[in-house]
C-alpha cells in the first residue's frame, strides 16, 4: 500500500480515477504505459464520485477514465542499480477540481517527488501502474 | 524478385545450400522434391524451409527478401506518411492534454526516424502516444500476451521494451537508432518464425 498525504485520509478501497485520452488505450482497451505521469500522475479521488462524474469534469477529448483502488498501487519499485522508489498519493484539490489528487514517485529517502533518471526504473513504474488500471468508457463516446 | 504479394513465388528460384541444388516453382506450402529432402515454403514471408527427412534436426531456413523489402523506395506505404503526421501534430497539444509536459520537437524528429526505419525493415506502426511527463511512445506489439515499443524522451534517448509472454517480465535496452531498430526487429522477426512454425 503507497502512502498517502493530506485529509481526509484515502482507504484502501477508494477509487482513484486518471483521466485518458485515446492515443492512451490500446485496442484491447488495456492502458497504455505512456499515460503514467512520472512527475505526478493526476487522478480523481472516488470519495468526490464515480468515474462517469469524473468524465462530467473532463474535457471532449479525454475519452475515458482509469479507475484503480488507492489499496492497489504498487508501494515500491526496484530496478538495480538505479536507487528504489516508492509511490505517495497525495491529496491535492485545486481550482475548479475538489477531487483532484497525485500519485507521486519519490526516489528513496527523499522527501518529496523526483522523476527517476534510469529508463528502467521509468519504463517499470509505467508498466507496474498503467497495467492495473480499468478502463472505463465515457457513457456517450460511443467508443 | 523472388516474391509476388499473389502468395507464388514469380519466378524460379534457384537454391544453393550444402551442396543441394534444387528449383522451386510451386506456390504450394508444403512440396516435395526428392526422396531425401522436403522443403516447406512460405511464400507470404519469402521464406524456404529445408529438412533432411532421415534427420529432422537438420531444418535449414534460406530467407528471400519480403513485399516491404524490395519494394521501390519511391513508393512509400501511404499509413507512412499519416503516422508521420499524426506525430508532427503531437507539438501541438492544448495546454491541459493530461500529462505535465508535451513531446519536444527533438523526441518528434526521432520518432518519425524510427518510424521510417522500421518501416523499410517491413514494420508498421500500430500506434503512437504522447508519455506525459515527455516524450512519445511507438507502440510495434500489442498482443494480449507480447508487446514492444520503443519510448523516446524529450532529449532523443531511445529505450526499446519488449514482453514475450505475460509471465514474462518486459526486457529494456536503451539503444542508438540503428542498434534500437535492430533489437525491436529481431523480436517480431523472431515472433513471425515461431508462428509460422507452429
Amino acid at each position: 500500500m503507497p502512502r498517502q498525504l493530506g485529509d481526509p485520509p484515502f482507504a484502501d478501497e477508494e477509487k482513484l480515477y486518471r483521466r485518458l485520452n485515446a492515443d492512451w488505450i490500446d485496442s484491447h482497451g488495456r492502458v497504455r504505459d505512456a499515460a503514467i505521469d512520472l512527475l505526478g500522475t493526476s487522478v480523481d479521488r472516488g470519495l468526490f464520485g464515480g468515474p462517469q462524474e469524473c468524465l462530467a469534469r473532463a474535457g471532449a477529448d479525454i475519452v475515458a477514465v482509469g479507475a484503480i483502488a488507492f489499496g492497489d498501487i504498487p508501494s515500491r519499485f526496484d530496478a538495480p542499480p538505479a536507487a528504489s522508489y516508492e509511490s505517495v498519493v497525495v491529496y491535492e484539490p485545486e481550482h475548479g477540481n475538489d477531487a483532484h489528487s497525485e500519485i507521486q514517485f519519490w526516489r528513496a529517502g527523499d522527501s518529496g517527488p523526483t522523476k527517476p533518471k534510469s529508463n528502467p526504473m521509468k519504463a517499470q513504474i509505467r508498466e507496474q501502474l498503467a497495467a492495473r488500471l480499468v478502463v472505463h468508457r465515457r457513457e456517450d463516446s460511443g467508443i | 524478385m523472388p516474391h509476388k504479394d499473389s502468395g507464388q513465388l514469380a519466378v524460379p528460384v534457384t537454391v544453393l545450400l550444402l551442396g543441394l541444388a534444387s528449383s522451386v516453382t510451386s506456390s504450394s506450402s508444403d512440396v516435395r522434391r526428392g526422396p531425401e529432402w522436403r522443403q516447406s515454403v512460405i511464400a507470404s514471408s519469402g521464406r524456404i524451409r529445408l529438412a533432411d527427412s532421415q534427420s529432422p534436426m537438420s531444418l535449414v531456413t534460406v530467407v528471400f527478401p519480403s513485399k516491404a523489402q524490395t519494394r521501390r523506395p519511391d513508393a512509400p506505404p501511404a499509413w507512412l506518411a499519416e503516422a508521420e503526421k499524426a506525430l508532427a501534430e503531437l507539438s501541438q497539444l492544448p495546454d491541459r492534454w493530461g500529462g505535465s509536459e508535451k513531446p519536444s520537437h527533438m523526441a518528434i524528429q526521432v520518432a518519425q526516424a524510427l518510424v521510417r526505419s522500421m518501416e523499410r525493415q517491413g514494420h508498421r506502426v500500430l500506434g503512437s502516444a504522447p508519455i506525459a511527463d515527455g516524450g512519445i511512445a511507438l507502440y510495434y506489439v500489442e498482443d494480449r500476451e507480447r508487446h514492444a515499443r520503443f519510448d523516446i524522451d524529450n532529449d532523443g534517448g531511445i529505450l526499446v521494451a519488449t514482453r514475450a509472454g505475460s509471465e514474462i517480465p518486459t526486457r529494456y535496452a536503451e539503444l542508438p537508432e540503428v542498434e534500437a531498430v535492430a533489437e525491436l526487429s529481431r523480436f517480431i522477426q523472431y515472433d513471425d518464425d515461431a508462428s509460422s512454425a507452429g
